[in-house]
């Protein structure tokens, strides 16, 4: 395991912050102040020239000084200076950059780069990430304490929180399963073989019921705990951890009006109500100059199985639209008010019934949207604009979202947030009862969340990525989990 | 000596199968007394607060958790009956071909198929549905019907393909395999005699059939289309996949509609608390129903078996008018 921080620096730090608030009343200017620091298998390197940020927002990149990361790394570099091309070899990995170029070549094969390396006050800055994992190290960003953290594969490939032979069992949400198949069978590759961990997708509410009646080890639910189930556990027992976050789009199928449907939040919530039944009807078009909307019946398809997808679907509908609220409300199953509404079982039931039923309309998770190519309604944020569903819409979301932890961060203020987004939790036991569990339960969440190693896996399924804010907050909460009051991860 | 040595282990088969067997059967007994004492458990909570209101309340709205049967009741009642009602025909009609009038090279293959159908998971046959039942029906016959008959209330558009009907359709081709299969069977459990002594007397095939064959056979035809109503009854992947599920009264054979175990299918996973207690009460209704039919269904047929294993007798026959058989 690669060392921490100890929380006295932690401390040290702080009281410097608060030395420097006192001080200065420039809050802002301290935070921003203080450097980035890389650390190469848990020791600090020392760098001339800090690591910069480049870009912003998604794009935002961080630099290293060429001559740090290569050295580090024990890469040999060489440097063609009629074709500003730089060269790193190491251990048969050849990759070679050029300065203000976004192509790349690693062992031969062409990439492209989000931040092109670049000539800054004199000195060559590189993409650090990028030039990292493809001289086989794993690289991590810390924001919170501001640290590129580099470790050299051999030291990392086996990550090892346990010497003996562990099983956990875990399970829950349907929503985010593919995601979690792929992070378990990652986990089970970088860790010891002997643990092993399964994730079951039986659903929320058997997810619930599996952590509660003590069945899983940790479990994912699209919906946080009600009231109810909280009655049977100590208060904060149960952490809701957020893992990732996911888009619901709301899909189409009218004959000749292919693309680009535009519906504010009060039509689409009519439509779901029945109050407004045809595709030509004033209020759509009013909305749709240019696209021409037949004389079409509209058929509501929606989920017959209980679904965290509804109740982030239902939970918009009830924030933005006070007849739902009332009439309808929100929840993984609801009553549903349209008449001749269908029931389809799953996303892809409801993607199919869509597809092949003219004048149909539904609700799906973003990935089945664009793998069944349907067409997804731009809709109309709190902001005004319209915005479809797309993962950096997703971000945006929870990045300005204004509600709490345990809210789906629905109908964002953020200027580019798509509105019908949601969170996928991980439950987990904050006091553990095996301290072998706790260890390798602590290990996996902060491998794939505060690492942010599911991020890759996340993106190939159109999940969205935490933003940093809620990045911050899942990491406090699992420095939390404690076995007999001692904190598991130290 | 010795004739003791040889006997005593036979004595010991005879003391332990019997032994065997009857804690088999009871195992079974139990399991079903399990069973039941889970579920009803689990309905409790809910049996408690709807009581029999239960059963004829259309709501069912899990989020002010209130909670009544009737549609999906009548959803099952109605697509059961209405499989049983086409198999049902279809069914004994393909049993009578396959034991009296097929050609010799032709029973065999058909008596295959007809098993073959049997063996295909529901969820086969729901996505069939999906992909080729439910578009055709809204544009072929659902059209056809609701154009032609949709002043009825019970054809009355508009036909989107998912429908009581197409249900119906699913578990009529489901449940074919069971009729057909079981009718055949006890049909070939007809005394050979009985149909030789029809012909000596002169009758025609046709009267051979309607006179001997169906009327010996009654009881076990009636057993078989009982199981298969029980299997309907408890279908719920593919009809899931194909009614559409909503939470109406079916009025309409072209409307969408659901059934008791397409909705403990598909709201089980995300269920709990008194909304969880309601499905198993759901589940509760399924299993007593199912289980007095198999009940009927069984003993049916148990009594068609005494029949053909060797206790012939004529005097039943007498009743039927089928005189003068030794």
């Amino acid at each position: 395991m690669r060392r921490e921080f100890l929380p006295l620096s932690k401390k040290i730090i702080s009281a410097f912050v608060c030395l420097g608030l006192l001080l200065t009343l420039l809050p802002a200017a301290v935070a921003q102040a203080r450097p980035i620091t890389i650390e190469f298998d848990g020791r600090t390197v020392p760098s001339e020239v800090p690591p910069v940020i480049v870009g912003t927002g998604a794009g935002a990149r961080t630099m290293v000084p060429l001559r740090v990361i290569f050295e580090t790394l024990g890469a040999d570099v060489s440097w063609e200076a009629a074709t500003q091309t730089v060269t790193g070899r190491k251990a048969g990995n050849v990759i070679s950059l050029v300065i203000g170029n976004r192509s790349a070549t690693v062992n031969g094969s062409p990439r492209t780069l989000d931040q092109p390396a670049q000539i800054l006050e004199g000195r060559t800055l590189v993409p650090f990430r990028f030039v990292g994992e493809a001289l086989g190290a794993r690289v991590e960003w810390d924001g919170a304490q501001r640290i590129v953290r580099i470790a050299s594969t051999d030291a990392s490939r086996r990550r090892s929180p346990l010497e003996r032979e562990l099983r956990l069992t875990t399970g829950g949400a349907t929503f985010p399963n593919p995601l979690y198949q792929r992070l378990v069978h990652e986990y089970a590759r970088i860790t010891s073989p002997a643990i092993r961990i399964d994730y079951a997708s039986v659903g929320s509410g058997a997810g619930i019921r599996g952590i509660l009646g003590g069945t899983f080890d940790f479990a994912g639910t699209d919906a946080p705990l009600t009231a109810e189930q909280q009655a049977g556990v100590r208060p904060n027992e149960i952490l809701h951890v957020p893992a990732v976050m996911g888009a619901v789009a709301v899909v189409y199928n009218i004959p000749g009006a292919a693309t680009g449907l535009r519906l504010s939040p009060d039509v689409l919530a009519d439509i779901f109500l029945g109050v407004i039944t045809n595709w030509n009807d004033a209020r759509i078009t009013a909305l749709n100059p240019g696209v021409r909307l037949p004389d079409q019946r509209i058929t509501v398809v929606r989920r017959s199985d209980s679904s965290g997808t509804t109740f982030i679907f239902t939970d918009y509908l009830s924030k933005i639209s006070e007849p739902w609220r009332t009439r309808v409300g929100r929840g993984t199953t609801v009553s549903w008010p349209s008449a001749g509404n269908i029931g389809a079982r799953g996303n892809e039931g409801v993607a199919a019934q869509v597809s092949h039923l003219p004048g149909a309309v539904g609700y799906v998770e973003l990935s089945n949207a664009i793998l069944n190519r349907l067409n997804t309604v731009a809709l109309r944020n709190r902001a005004g604009n319209f915005v479809g569903p797309t993962v950096e819409a997703t971000t945006a979301a929870a990045a300005a979202a204004d509600v709490g932890p345990l809210d789906h961060p629905t109908n964002s203020p953020g200027t580019a947030a798509y509105p019908i987004v949601g969170l996928t939790w991980i439950l987990v036991h904050r006091d553990q009862a095996d301290a072998s569990e706790a260890r390798v339960v602590v290990d996996f969440l902060r491998w794939a969340i505060v690492e942010r190693n599911l991020e890759p896996f996340a993106a190939d399924l159109f999940y969205a990525p935490l933003p940093q804010e809620v990045l911050n907050r899942v990491r406090e909460q699992i420095r939390t989990i404690n076995h007999n009051n001692t904190p598991v991860w130290r | 000596m010795e004739q003791i040595k040889i006997a005593s282990p036979k004595r010991n088969g005879e003391g332990i199968f019997p032994f065997l067997t009857a804690a088999a059967a009871v195992s079974m007994l139990l399991l079903v007394g399990a069973i039941f004492l889970v579920v009803l458990w689990g309905a409790w909570p809910a049996l408690r607060a709807f009581g029999p209101a239960f059963l004829f309340s259309a709501v069912w709205n899990p989020v002010i958790d209130v909670y009544g049967a009737a549609p999906a009741i009548l959803g099952t009642v109605i697509t059961s009956l209405l499989a049983l009602a086409l198999a049902g025909p279809l069914g004994v009609g393909t049993a009578i071909f396959l034991s009296e009038l097929a050609p010799h090279w032709l029973k065999k293959p058909v008596s295959f198929l007809v098993e073959l159908l049997a063996a295909v998971p529901s969820v086969v046959y729901g996505v069939w549905g999906i992909f080729v039942l439910v578009p055709w029906m809204r544009t072929g016959p659902g059209l056809f019907l609701e154009s032609r008959l949709g002043f009825l209330p019970f054809f009355q558009g508009p036909s989107i393909g998912v429908s009581v009907l197409t249900a119906g359709l699913v578990l009529t081709i489901m449940i074919l395999p069971t009729i057909a299969a079981i009718s055949r069977e006890v049909m070939r459990a007809v005394p050979q005699d009985l149909r030789e002594g029809l012909f000596a007397l002169g009758a025609t095939r046709w009267e051979m059939i309607t006179r001997v064959v169906l009327p010996v056979s009654r009881t076990g035809i009636t057993g078989a289309l009982l199981l298969a109503l029980g299997r309907a009854i408890g279908e719920a992947m593919a009809v899931t996949m194909v009614i559409g599920n909503a939470n109406v009264i079916p009025v309409s054979l072209l409307a969408p509609a659901q059934t008791a175990a397409s909705q403990v299918v598909n709201e089980f996973p995300e269920a709990f608390g008194l909304h969880l207690s309601s499905l198993l009460l759901l589940g509760l209704l399924l299993f007593m129903i199912t289980l007095l039919i198999n009940l009927v269904a069984v003993w049916l047929v148990y009594r068609t078996d005494q029949w053909s294993s060797g206790a012939r007798q004529p005097g039943k026959l007498k009743g039927k008018g089928v005189a003068g058989h030794a």
